[in-house]
């Protein structure tokens, strides 16, 4: 794969380009998914980070093609997604939030099922599928109906479906969920050997999930865009504003209902309590090295207030 | 070229789909029930197919007659059961989503499920077909099979 990549990269394809122009979806019920958001995105790994219900997945199917949005548009490369959806289909490889298969079909099958609807070759398709069963691991079991796979297992098939047609733009929605650590530490430096010379969209709410690989993050709350940016750019927005305090069991309800809380740990001379907060909230507080999962706390309490 | 192979594995994979489901080979059984009812005995209290209280000789033209005629009524209850909701199954599966991220055509993937319908009903005649031969040996009124008096009345049925 990091071959194909590299050819592409000869070829100059890194002019990739996917930009969401004020996009909004309503569902029936007048709920608002999405509302007025924008993003430009190039090459490299975007994660996409936002709370439940935040309208990640609904971003995900309206850069898919699945679902339409209520106004605004996105184009691939210039073309409009929403009138000429092949022009992106035939590049694209998407992985669900709920990725299901035909329980009584094995992997090799189902694959190359698949792969046939996304227009591969036979023979470029066999290639392909034996490489992506190496790579998820799922070579020894690629006989056996799917039905019978672990949740991981079939979160590793639809990773394997989705490099298929070794796309130029792979959208992901929440991939880790059901993987052991392992697989999620395998799956992360797969994405990050996949980045390079494609886009990758990373969808989730777990903040570790794009800490190791996003060149750039894209935060998201109540379906606006919060802000955009790289890692670093992110977490020097919190820098000295993350502190170490600790403080009596008994303060600690207080503290959580006052200040950004991102960790507390009991110990023997009281409660070990993270925080983020633009003042030292104690006089024995101490500052810490700001991590993501604390820029990501800042950011999105930011976006809630300013929605408000 | 490509579009015959996109079609060929769309009806292949519906298909292994559901010739492996437990609910098909249920259906299977009770089809070959269904043949071994449709021809009773001397002794049966029952008849299947008389013309002016009379039966024809169970020899392959008549057994192949009678069990297609059953058949088609057979596979009018059974056999929708079996080949309906083959899109709604896409929709529960979450398969049909990864589907409409891909190039394939709207004409395409339903002549997919159509070709899949039909070889799933193909063969389910062709285990009739089988059943009435069989049949035709068990009653013993003639023991010559002439398949080609037996099978052309079954060679419509997926059709219908």
């Amino acid at each position: 794969m990091r071959v194909e990549a590299d050819h592409r990269l000869a070829e100059g394809v890194f002019q990739l380009r996917l930009a969401i122009e004020g996009v909004s979806k309503l569902y029936k019920g007048k709920v608002w998914a999405l509302r007025d958001f924008s993003l430009e995105v190039g090459p490299g790994i975007l994660g996409l980070l936002g709370p439940n219900g935040a309208g990640k997945s609904t971003l995900m199917r309206i850069l898919a093609t699945i679902t339409k949005a209520t106004g605004g548009r996105i184009t691939w490369n210039g073309a409009d997604i929403a009138r000429s959806p092949d022009a992106v289909r035939a590049v694209l490889g998407y992985l669900p939030q709920d990725f299901g298969v035909y329980p009584n079909l094995n992997a090799v099958e189902f694959l190359e099922y698949l792969a046939a609807a996304k227009g591969l070759s036979r023979q470029s398709a066999r290639q392909r599928i034996e490489e992506l069963l190496r790579v998820v691991n799922l070579v020894d079991v690629r006989k056996r109906p799917l039905g019978g796979y672990s949740g991981g297992m079939k979160q590793r098939i639809g990773i394997a479906q989705a490099l298929l047609n070794d796309p130029q733009l792979l959208i992901v929605d929440e991939p880790t969920a059901g993987l052991d650590p392992e697989e999620r530490v395998r799956f992360r430096n797969l994405l990050s050997e996949l980045a390079g010379a494609r886009i990758v969209i990373l969808s989730t709410h777990i903040v570790s999930d794009v800490e190791a690989s996003a060149t750039s993050i894209a935060l998201i709350s109540q379906g606006r865009l919060v802000t955009h940016d790289a890692p670093e750019a992110l977490l020097g927005a919190v820098e000295g504003k993350v502190w170490e305090w600790v403080v009596p069991s008994a303060d600690l309800p207080a503290v959580r209902q006052r200040y950004l809380t991102s960790s507390a740990i009991h110990r023997s001379d009281g409660v070990h309590v993270r925080l983020v907060a633009e003042t030292r909230p104690g006089a024995f507080a101490v500052t810490a090295l700001p991590t993501l999962e604390d820029a990501y706390l800042y950011w999105i309490a930011n976006g809630r207030k300013a929605a408000a | 070229m490509r579009t015959l192979r996109t079609l060929y594995h769309l009806a292949k994979a519906d298909f292994l789909e559901r010739v492996r489901r437990y609910s098909f080979l249920i259906t299977l059984g009770l089809t070959v029930y269904f043949a071994y009812v449709t021809v009773p005995s001397n002794h049966a209290t029952y008849s299947t197919l008389q013309v002016s209280g009379h039966r024809g000789v169970y020899n392959s033209a008549y057994v192949g007659s009678v069990v297609a005629l059953f058949t088609a009524i057979f596979l009018a209850f059974a056999g929708f059961h079996l080949v309906k909701n083959a899109v709604d199954r896409d929709i529960e599966t979450g398969v049909g989503q990864i589907l409409a991220t891909t190039p394939l055509t709207k004409p395409l993937y339903t002549l997919g499920k159509a070709l899949s319908n039909f070889a799933v009903l193909a063969v389910m005649v062709g285990v009739m077909a089988v059943a009435a031969a069989v049949m035709q040996l068990v009653r013993q009124e003639d023991m010559t099979i002439h398949v080609w008096k037996l099978l052309p009345p079954f060679s419509s049925l997926p059709c219908r």
